[in-house]
């Protein structure tokens, strides 16, 4: 399955793009899709360790399986207020 | 309360709110772009949100500080966009009966806030230099 999964800060700043689409088995996890993240763009390494996912806007956790039709977002660690 | 805004923090409106008759103790705490950080001086932050899901958790916090403190009111605010010195990125104001609940709440929000909303921030130091703030990566994956 293809995943979308959108790009922020350093993220984005990394692939060059708001959002990175990459093959997916289907009921792969979270877990896997970083992996996968990680195989198609090296850039992301430095972040994928500590990042999060969000799907529909949530934390996902490694071992969820990934939806394809929520919205997917790599979260890197985060640094507000 | 939740707000996210591209404009300067208000925080008149926000203590308005939490100064009710029930509220004995209002707390406001404001982060601030600060100058100095280990001898580097930063010129301002940018900050980026996710805007959906930073609504979401900051909407969380909120609901999960009132059902741990019994509080009369909390406002959460994020400013985006570009912070100059001096000037607030985020404001936490809570009310309550009694202080020792506002100041607990009010510090464990602001703590929380900056571990789980999807906010970043940009440093754009005096050298020139810009980076993203992200705690606990990696700066290269090359180095030793």
């Amino acid at each position: 399955m293809k995943v979308r999964v959108l790009m922020f800060a350093g993220a984005r700043e990394a692939v060059g793009a708001d959002a990175v689409e990459v093959e997916l088995d289907e009921g792969a996890t979270f877990a896997r899709l970083a992996e996968r993240l990680r195989e198609e763009h090296p850039a992301l390494v430095p972040l994928a360790r500590a990042a999060r996912f969000a799907s529909g806007t949530q934390y996902a956790s490694p071992q969820q399986p990934v939806d394809p039709h929520a919205e997917i977002a790599l979260i890197p660690p985060v640094s507000g207020g | 309360m939740i707000r996210l805004t591209q404009d300067a923090i208000d925080l008149a409106p926000l203590i308005t709110a939490a100064q009710q008759p029930a509220a004995g103790a209002v707390v406001a705490f404001l982060g601030v772009t600060r100058e100095f950080t280990d001898g580097r001086q930063t010129v301002a932050l940018d900050y980026e949100a996710y805007g959906e899901m930073a609504e979401r958790e900051l909407a969380r916090l909120e609901a999960v500080a009132r059902e741990r403190w019994p509080l009369v009111e909390c406002c959460l605010a994020h400013r985006t966009g570009r912070v100059p010195l001096a000037e607030a990125s985020v404001a936490v104001v809570v009310s309550a009966a009694h202080r020792a609940a506002a100041f607990e709440a009010a510090r464990w929000l602001i703590d929380e806030l900056k571990a789980s909303v999807p906010i970043w921030k940009r440093e754009r130091w005096a050298d020139g230099r810009e980076e993203w703030v992200h705690p606990g990566a990696h700066q290269e994956a090359t180095d030793p």
